[in-house]
This record gives C-alpha cells, structure tokens and sequence, in this order.
C-alpha cells in the first residue's frame, strides 16, 4: 500500500450497531448531558411504525421525549428547519435524534445549526461560519440510508455547509430499523454508498484509513446487497449495509473527489431519475478513467469487492479491469430489478449541461471533456477506452446575411 | 403534521421485565452467599478480593440492583436491592432494561455482554472479572446445563466440576435462596 | 364612377384557393434556401391542420434529443384549414416546436394578424430548420421567402420591431429583446397576441430570426363546400351569440371575467399558491375594470367573441390583461391593483415575455427570498422592482438572468422546488388545482406542462358546477374526454372559447337542469359526454376540405394528435415520474378550505393511464399507437 506523504483522517461518530442498540440511545445521551431529546423522522416511517420502537426504547431510561416530528418535505426547507427551532425550544429539549435517511438527517443537522446558533435565520444566505457546540446529534439510519448521514455536510438548495461540528456524535444502527425497508431502497442507498466508497478508494488523496474504511464498506456492500435485495427483511443483510453506509459516509466526507456523486446528483436533479441508478452507472466509467490516467490499479479493491480467491485467480496487471468488470456486473445486476440508465432517455444537451456544471464544483477533478465522456459512456452502457483529446476551441466567423432568394 | 401539533412524549416503564430483573438478582444475590459457603472456588475468589470489597450490580439509570460485599470478619453478605448509603468498591451496571433482559434470559452470557459494551465499570477491572468469574460459578449451579452453557462463557467439564458437587451445591445453595439463611 | 367603383378598380383581382393550398414553405436557414412541401391526403384525414398537422411534420423531422436552442430544433408555424375562411373565430394559427423551458414538444396558438397573412399569401405553414449565420428577418410572400437583414431591428421591442414592418407585408411575427437573449420562457408576438408558452421567442433567437413578415392579401380563401361551410359558420355564429360567455361576460369584460368566479371557487392563485381567495380580489376583476378603465374591443380578426380589450390606465391606453396575467402578475404576487398589473404586461409584450411564466417565475423568487435562499428586492405584496426585475430577465442580468431560466432551473440551483409551481419545467395557469382535483390531474399530465388548455377542466367544476371540484370519481374520463376534443379544436383552428357555445348551447345540455347534468357527468361521465354535440366542429372541417369527418372521426383525430404529441414527448425522456404536481398541491392544505385538502394524485394518475391506454409508465403501448395508426420511430 502506498505511504502518503502526508494526510489527514477526521473520524467522529461513535457507532453502536446490533442487538438492542436503540435502548443504547438513553445512556449514550445521559453521558452527552441531554435528557430530553426530539426526534425528526418522516412519514414513511411513521407507517412502519418506527417511532414506536424508538419510544419503545426509551421505556424505563427515565427519559422524556420532547416532540417527534415527521413533516418535513423531501429538499431541505430552511423555514420548516427554524420553526423546529421554536418546537425544540418550546419543550426545552437539548439534543436531536434524525431517525431515517437523508432528507430527514438534513433538517435535523439545519435545527441542530438554528438551534444552536440562536435561531438566527441568515445563517444560510450569508457566508457565516457555523458556530459550535452544537447540541448532542445522533442519527438512527434506516435502509433508505446512504451514509451522506453521517457526514460534516448540510445541503440546501444549491449551498453546501461543510464542519466537522456537523458529524453526528453517535451513529445507532439496529435490526429492527434497518428490517423495514424496501428493495428499491436498499439497491438505492446501497449503490450511493458504494459510489461514494469506490471514489474514495480511488481518490487522489486516498490514504491507509481512508481505504480501511471503504475497504470495509466495499466488502459488505458485495457481500449482502443482492440477497438483501431479495429479501429486504433480511437482518444481518440490513444491518450489514446500513454499516456500510455509515463507512461510506465516513469516507465521503474525508475525500476531496465525487464525480460520480455530482455528476449523478446533478443528473438526477435536471431529470428527475433515480440518482442511484445514475451513480451506479457512471462508477464504472470513472473507474476506467481512474485507470487510464494511471490513478488506479485495482490494488487491493479486488480483495474487498471479489474475495480472496478471485484476487489470487486474476493476474496483477488485470486487477483494475476486473475491479470494473464486477462493479458492472454488480450495478447491471440490480439494474435488472429497477431500471437501465439508457431507458431515462436523456438529450445529450442535457448531458453536456450536466458535464459543465460538474466540472466548475471543486469536488471533481475531471475537465469537461473528461465528465462529458463519463456521461456519454455510462448512459451507452459502453466502456472508456481512451481519454478525450484536448478539447477544441471553435470559433465561429461572422459572416453578414445574404440578400435575395434561392429556391429548390 | 404541523409544528404546532407535537407533544411531548413520555414513554413509560417495563413494568414486568424490573420485576422479572429485580427477582433475578434476588436469587442471584442470594446464590453468591450460599456458594460463597459452599463452593471452594467461590471462597477462593472472594478470599482473594480486598477486605473491604463491595459490589454492586444493577440496571441503569434507575435498577434495580443488587449490592454485596465482604463484612469485617470477611464472611460474604447480601447487602440488599439498594445501592443508596451504601460504599462500594466496585460498581457494575447494565446499560438499559433490555441489555439485562439479554443477560438474564441468557441470550447473551455475562461474557459476552461484556464483549458488546453493555456493561458499565466503575472500580477495579481485575476485581470486576472476579465477580463474572464468580456469577459464572453461581449460574452452573442455578440453571439446568442446557441453559446455563448459554449463560457462561464455558461450562466446567466433568473433571472441573463433578456431578456430585455440582448437584449438592445445587441443593445447598437453593435451600438457603429460598430459605434466606 | 362612385367611390365604390374606384376602390373596386384600384384592388388588385385576388387568386382563390379553394380548401387548402396545401403548400408549406420549407426554410433551410443553413443555406438560405426553401421549398414548398404538401401533405399526403392520408396526412390532413389524420392530423386535420394546425396543431396535429404541425406535430406530425415535427415528428417527421425533427432528431429525438437534440438542444432546442441548438441549430438541429424545428419551428413550425401552421395554419388551420379555417384561417382565411371567415370561420368564426378561425383567426388563430398554431407554432409548434421542442421548447427550451421543457425540454419536450410544445405547442401554442395565438391570434393576431400574421396568420391570415400567411394563408391569403398562399402558404399553409412554415417550417424553419437550421441557423440563420446573422439577425435575419424573413419576408414571406406568394413566391417563397427574401431572406433580409434584421441588424437594424435586433435590440428593439416587439412592438417597435412590428412598427417597422408595418409596410412589409400585412402580418407579422416578431420576437423581442428576451427571445433574442435566450429568456426560456421568451415569447413570440402576432400583433397584439402572443405565441406564449414554451419559450418559443428563443427558439426564434436561437435561430437567428427575429421577424417573419407574410405579405397577405393575395389569396382568398374559399371553402370546397359553400353551402355546407354557409350552414356551420351560421349554426356556430348562432350559439356564440346566444351563449352567456361568449356573448355575455367575455364580450363585455373580457377573460377577467373569471377572477371573481375563480376567487369564489378557492381556485385564485394567492401568495405563490399558499391561498385560494382574497378579499381584495374583486378590485382585480373584469367588472371592477370595466367600470373604471374605460375599456374598449380589442380583438382578433374574424373574431365573433370579442374577449379582448383596450383601457386607459394612468392616462395611458394600454391591453387590458388577460386573466391568466391578472392572477399570476397580480393575486399571486400579491398586487391587487390593475394599473401596476398593466404595467407588468406592457413590459412583458413589449420585451416578449410570457406573463404565466414569468409571474410563476417571480412567485417563487418572491418566496424564495422570504426563505432566505436568495437575496432579492422581491416581495409579495410589494410592486416595486418587479417591472426592473422583468426587464432584467429579458436582457439578463443580474438575478434576472437565473430567472430567465425559468423557476425549475431556478429551484434546482438555489432550492426550494417543493414552491416552484411548474409541471415538467412549464409554470402553473392561475388556477389552484386544490380546489378542482380533475384540473389537477390534467395539469399532471398535459403533454406541454402545467397547461390549463389542455381540458379547461376548472370550468366545468368551478363556473358552471357540472361536475363536483372535490371528486375523483369521472374525472380521468373527463380529462381524457377533452384532452382529445381540444387537441382536434386546435387542429381545425378555431377559438378555444367557441367550446363554451358547442357544448352549451345545444337543447339537451341547455335545457337540461345543471342538478341532472352534474349527476349525469359526474355518475355517468362515458355517457354523458358521448351525448355532448359536437357535430359544428368537424362540420366546418369538412365544408373547408371536402373530406367527409363526423364527429367520431373528430375525436379520434384528437385522440391520435394528442397520443403522437404524448409519444414524442416519451421519446424525450418523460415518464411518469414527470406526471406530478408540485409538493405544496400534494402536501400543503389551505386556509380558505377547512378541510385542507390536497390533490389526491395517486388515485386519479393510475386510472387515468389505464384509461388512456398507456402502460403503468405512462408510455404509449404499442398497440395503441397501432390502433391510432401512428407509426412507432
């Protein structure tokens, strides 16, 4: 494994994951100081009853619970987020629990920012700095889960805060909220984390913990995500996952390098597809582009995606083209129980808006050119065979109307 | 659902599984007196144990628990369900109700519980691993082999714990659980 | 010789072209070239004209996916085989092309003078394809097309630009400085009307163009059956002038007509959609305008309905605008006065805006600011810097230039989609579907968007209480029912107001008591709308054409037009993930409906594909396209 010359790792949450670990909850926020949380959840997951098991945990911690709240819209309204605020003050709480993916984890991280910054509603219009402490945060993630939870980011609109204050201080990963989902839910959140644990591997500034922690997230994703989109009840599957996704999210946040995130992200923004489809679809492009710039060799990623006996059984120089060839199969695989990249039916002026916008955010090392052949081959569903010439520049010349008529 | 319309939440008890809890470490109290008489490898443990060892084992945040400790002639006394007033060495305390419902319906042996953090340790470590060793002992003794394995981290083989003692001791020590002497 | 005599001598003898010329000036403005196309006869039995003719040589030309500001997009302006007639209300022409705002098919139709125009110069339609290398202004006459110089009339507003072309020829169309800088809901002008939806104006600006001018006036246009054609035209005039719409309020007061009845409803677009009524809202309406802007006509030529008018506000003669301006220029961003309202749609005409986009557009900036995810001087109730923020948006600049992009690209970027009140990109009419749930399921699936013409359901549930505005029950009949009537209306072309007289004015509807034929709508939908007499439609088609069309083949011509149109737009991408209204109409409840209802989509959109004839996605199955003999590319 390479030695970087120099890196940095930030590892905040705590993680309780098994057995019971939502009764774990109420201790772990009696040595954080806080008796009386709220909890932010949604809809979907009122109707599977996952409040009652979070209030069923809470039993006997001598705990009250302030308020739970499942009214949140999908994008993160920063108005419902400084109303929570009045909510939260209201019943004196004095910590947040997000129980469910990641709209929900959004508006508690913004209640967490008003609340503890004085309900000031400018805090996200102006370029002010997020001041910490912020009040004890702990997330419950669900199967919708794609570990963007537990990051040190918050998104609204197109405004993108990043602290490490904003890291969850605890992560509770059980059985019973993991069981409930879906396996459009699992294929979802679980190709997101893969993106984002796949990129880290890769990234530039990948170093020892960063690939320890992808590794891991790799592995398990491999591991159970087509038997759990089987069977979404399947508990180890689910609780195996969802860890995955707290590890991807750990990574995402450590990396400086998405581009599948945001090609896919803004993708799915312009077009209203499934991101996680859009992902899975680009990951293997930018692999082969990782490759073609010599920035990936498949070293080690095989062992955590394939198994030791594939890694023995494939030559050194083929790692990086099997590390693709599974990650396609993979993603191709689960496309089959949802739906191909190409069956979305986007213009390619679309692709090409998508490609530029890409290219501007800080977090994607590729040119233009480079986004726009990822774009192009993952939406044929063929592979990057060379990089793109250097692009050229047009200039169109003026040339002045003619007058007069020419008819065929 | 509107802001308005939330309201606080107080989530109530487990009545029954305190009581089931609180029960469990009635007999379980009263079994370490009796094996502390009875069993040589119990004796041993607490002889090997500070004069003024105490213990107390309970549920988190509000019990019930179970305190003992050695008294000044150095015999092993069950010092009752509460900790309040009481001096004790060392401090041993399960998380939450449902963490002791693990241990105590043996879905998860003492050991293991230790190994998945749902306990909590206050004093001295080497004396804490006595007093698993010891409820080990006291569990083999309670419980029929087929549960007990469950609760322990490895049931003593026939050449460690012969048939007689271990039904004796068992004998003995649920005469004086029930009888209270 | 009397005067008469001089002016029949001085008058040139006009060609006659009896039904349709069926020539279509074809316009390569890659090598300044042009054609003359005809349609089969197989082509004009299936598509009719305007609408259906035009999306069927869009379908035919135009490549799945291209950049529709880039130079492969097609526009195509057609007439209707009525335009030229003396038809009432034919004066209407329809563009069709892939809009910029969308990204899908869109579709407009519009009055003023350049279709007739076009007709009596002996064209049916035009279609432009390619780029113009420089500002181009094309001049269309009886022998093709003169391909001018526009450099003296780039950078000037519509109707200045009209000014200037006034000599040219007798009609034009013209785009202004927003079509020219690309504005995504620019429009295009035909005297005092618009081509509005859709951003057809930067289609045009994409291409270089910023006038068509048709010189006119060198063909009459004569019906292939006079006598038959002689009959209709008397039967329609009949009904127009007997209904109460159109004779009665849209003749006196025009379109504004309906603010009181939609504020009475709760269907009033208030505060971006967050409220159904206002009590100020009768100081917005056509009553309160008539009686205090001095109005007068104002009008389309051959028009029988007479809906639009001119007043004096603030000393100034200006149009007097139309409902769809007053709710979302107005009630919507919370300004209830008319002089500033006007003002608003004098600098949208004059620069070439769509008055529903850009008040959708500003609606949702107005709320955005109150959210603190942009910084504006925009806010509800306030009339200040909206007329600045309007003009910014048609020259780009500033937030103007995010806003030009329409409120879908706008929320994308800053947030807050859950308040931009578009369907696929395309910006709400100013009707609140919250209080007439089958207006909501038309919205939901419109082929161009959040399009209140594709049914003009709201009428039937709110004005005319035909059928209950908070039932489900008929209304994805009722959506498809019209979805295909007004596909054909606009095929033919004629008025969309006429329907108010075709469907009420016959015995059995007019004299049908409105308790009797709201059970029979609303219970037995099929039957009660297989009842409804349609026969003057497609009776004037015929006299026109000399093809035989009853009104059975009427319909399923707008079936199949309204299909192919949905097709296309599949072909793009759209799905039914695209088939939703926005969050605030599935989730948000209203204060001016205790019971706080919401739309309920989901149990309408199923049944209403199913009713259709598309598959769970929303797509057309094959065999539908089949049986509507549209061939599958």
């Amino acid at each position: 494994m390479r030695v970087p010359d120099c890196y940095e790792y930030y590892l905040k949450p705590k993680v309780i994951s098994g057995k019971k670990a939502l009764d774990h909850i109420a201790f772990e926020l009696g040595g954080m100081n806080a008796k009386k949380p709220i909890i932010i959840t949604s809809k979907k997951h009122i109707r599977t009853k996952l409040d009652k098991k979070i209030i069923t945990a809470f039993k006997d911690s001598g705990l009250t619970i302030g308020a739970i709240y499942d009214g949140g819209p999908e994008y993160l309204d920063p108005n419902l987020a400084y109303r929570l605020n009045h909510l939260f003050r209201w019943h004196n709480c004095d910590s947040i629990i997000a129980l469910g993916g990641k709209s929900v984890t959004e508006y508690a991280k913004a209640l967490n920012i008003f609340a503890a910054n004085n309900g000031k509603i400018d805090i996200f219009t102006k370029d002010t700095d997020i001041i910490a402490p912020l009040y004890p945060f702990i997330i419950v993630p669900t199967m919708d889960s794609d570990g963007y939870e537990s990051t040190n980011s918050v998104s609204t609109g197109g405004r993108r805060f990043k602290s490490e204050s904003l890291y969850p201080d605890l992560i509770v990963i059980d059985s019973r909220t993991t069981s409930t989902g879906t396996t459009q839910d699992a294929i979802a959140s679980s190709l997101i984390a893969l993106a984002h644990s796949v990129e880290a591997y890769i990234s530039n500034n990948s170093n020892p913990m960063m690939k320890s922690f992808a590794h891991a997230s790799i592995q398990y994703i491999f591991e159970n995500i087509v038997k759990v989109a089987q069977n979404p009840r399947d508990k180890k599957g689910g609780i195996a996952l969802v860890n995955a996704a707290a590890l991807a999210g750990s990574v995402f946040s450590n990396s400086s390098s998405h581009p599948a995130h945001i090609l896919g992200t803004i993708l799915s923004k312009k077009t209203g597809n499934y991101a996680a489809i859009i992902m899975g679809a680009i990951l293997p492009c930018v692999m082969e582009l990782h490759m073609l710039k010599g920035e990936f060799d498949g070293e080690d990623f095989l062992l955590a995606a394939g198994g030791f006996d594939m890694m023995a059984a494939t030559p050194v120089e083929s790692h990086g083209l099997k590390s693709v060839e599974i990650v396609r199969t993979l993603t191709e695989k689960l496309h089959a129980a949802t739906q191909n990249f190409s069956a979305y039916k986007i213009s390619e002026y679309i692709l090409r808006e998508t490609a530029s916008e890409a290219a501007s955010s800080p977090d994607v090392h590729f040119t233009e050119a480079e986004c726009l052949l990822v774009l192009k081959n993952s939406y044929n569903g063929t592979q990057i065979k060379k990089l793109p010439a250097a692009e050229e520049i047009i200039t169109r010349e003026k040339v002045s109307a003619k007058g007069g008529r020419k008819c065929v | 659902m509107r802001v308005t319309q939330c309201n606080e939440i107080i989530p109530g008890r487990k009545i029954f599984k305190r009581i089931y809890i609180a029960i469990m470490l009635f007999v379980v109290g009263r079994a370490i007196r009796a094996a502390a008489v009875h069993d040589k490898i119990v004796k041993k443990e607490f002889a090997d144990l500070p004069d003024d060892f105490a213990f107390s084992l309970g549920v988190l945040p509000n019990g019930p628990h179970l305190v003992m400790g050695k008294d000044k002639k150095g015999k092993i006394k069950f010092l009752g369900m509460n900790p309040v007033g009481k001096r004790t060495t060392l401090k041993m305390a399960i998380k939450n109700i449902e963490a002791a419902i693990l241990v105590f319906t043996f879905q998860e042996s003492t050991a293991v519980a230790f190994a998945h953090d749902r306990f909590v340790v206050d004093g001295d470590l080497s004396d804490a691993l006595a007093v698993v060793r010891i409820l080990d002992i006291v569990e083999v003794y309670l419980l029929p082999k087929f549960i007990a394995a469950m609760a322990v981290k490895r049931y003593p083989e026939h050449s460690e714990m012969s048939l007689a003692r271990k039904y004796i001791g068992r004998i003995l020590i649920y005469a004086r659980v029930v009888l209270g002497f | 010789m009397n005067v008469l005599d001089h002016r029949k001598k001085g008058l040139k003898k006009m060609k006659e072209i009896i039904g349709t010329s069926n020539r279509i000036l074809e316009i390569d403005l890659n090598t300044n070239t042009f054609s003359a196309y005809s349609v089969t006869q197989k082509d004009r039995e299936m598509y009719l004209g305007a609408k259906g003719l035009g999306l069927k040589l869009l379908y035919d030309r135009l490549k799945t996916g291209c950049d529709p500001l880039g130079e492969e997009n097609i526009i195509i302006f057609m007439m209707g085989v009525l335009m030229g007639t003396g038809a009432p209300c034919s004066g209407r022409f329809e563009a069709i092309t892939k809009s910029p705002l969308t990204g899908i098919m869109t579709t407009s139709s519009c009055g003023g003078p350049f279709g007739m125009a076009l007709k009596t110069s002996g064209w049916d339609g035009v279609i432009l394809k390619g780029r113009a290398e420089s500002k181009t202004h094309l001049a269309i006459d009886a022998k093709g097309v003169i391909f001018k110089p526009a450099d003296d009339l780039w950078g000037k507003n519509t109707r200045k630009t009209q000014e200037l072309l006034s000599k040219e020829g007798s009609g034009s169309v013209v785009i202004g400085q927003a079509g020219e800088n690309l504005v995504r809901f620019a429009n295009i002008c035909s005297g005092h009307r618009f081509l509005g939806r859709g951003g057809m104006g930067a289609v045009l600006g994409s291409k270089n163009i910023k006038a068509i001018t048709a010189k006119g006036k060198e063909y009459k246009i004569i019906p292939k059956n006079k006598k038959m054609f002689g009959k209709a035209k008397k039967g329609m005039l009949k009904y127009i002038n007997q209904n109460d719409i159109t004779s009665g309020s849209y003749r006196d007061l025009g379109t504004n007509a309906n603010v009181n009845l939609s504020n009475a409803g709760g269907i009033l677009p208030v505060k971006n959609f967050t409220g159904g009524m206002h009590k100020s809202a009768d100081k917005i309406s056509g009553e309160y305008i008539k009686n205090t802007y001095d109005t007068k006509h104002h009008t389309c030529k051959p028009c029988s309905i007479l809906c639009g008018h001119k007043g004096t506000f603030d000393g100034e003669k200006r149009a007097v605008p139309e409902y769809e301006t007053t709710g979302l220029l107005g009630a919507n961003i919370g300004i209830f006065d008319q002089i500033k309202i006007s003002e608003f749609n004098e600098i949208c005409s004059e620069m070439g805006i769509d008055t529903i986009s850009a008040g959708g557009t500003i609606a949702w900036a107005m709320e955005a600011t109150e959210k603190g995810l942009i910084e504006s001087n925009l806010f509800f109730g306030k009339a200040d810097g909206v007329g600045q923020m309007l003009n910014d948006i048609a020259t780009r600049k500033g937030l103007g230039n995010e806003l030009a992009e329409g409120s879908r690209r706008a929320s994308q970027k800053f947030g807050g989609r859950e308040y931009a009140i578009q369907v696929k990109g395309l910006e709400m009419a100013a009707y609140d579907p919250r209080g007439c749930f089958g207006q909501g399921l038309a919205y939901a699936v419109a082929n161009r968007g959040a399009c209140h013409l594709s049914t003009s359901l709201f009428t039937l549930e709110v004005y005319f209480n035909m059928a209950s505005p908070k039932a489900k029950r008929g209304k994805t009949t009722m959506v498809k029912f019209f979805e295909n009537v007004y596909s054909a209306l606009n095929s033919l072309q004629i008025c969309h107001f006429t329907a108010f007289a075709v469907f009420l004015e016959p015995p059995l509807i007019k004299y049908t008591p409105t308790p009797l034929l709201k059970l029979a709508v609303q219970n037995l939908t099929p039957v009660a709308l297989a009842l409804m007499d349609l026969r003057l439609w497609p009776a004037l088609w015929s006299s026109v054409t000399g093809i035989k069309l009853g009104m059975q083949g009427f319909k399923k011509a707008g079936e199949r037009i309204h299909v192919l149109e949905r097709y296309m737009n599949t072909r793009e991408g759209i799905s039914a993930k695209d088939d939703t209204l926005p969050a605030r109409f599935l989730e948000e409840g209203r204060d001016c409906d205790n019971m706080n209802r919401t739309v309920p989509l989901d149990k309408m959109l199923h049944k209403y594909y199913k009713v259709r004839g598309y598959n769970t996605n929303g797509i057309p199955t094959d065999s539908l396209l089949e049986a509507l003999d549209i061939e599958k590319k």
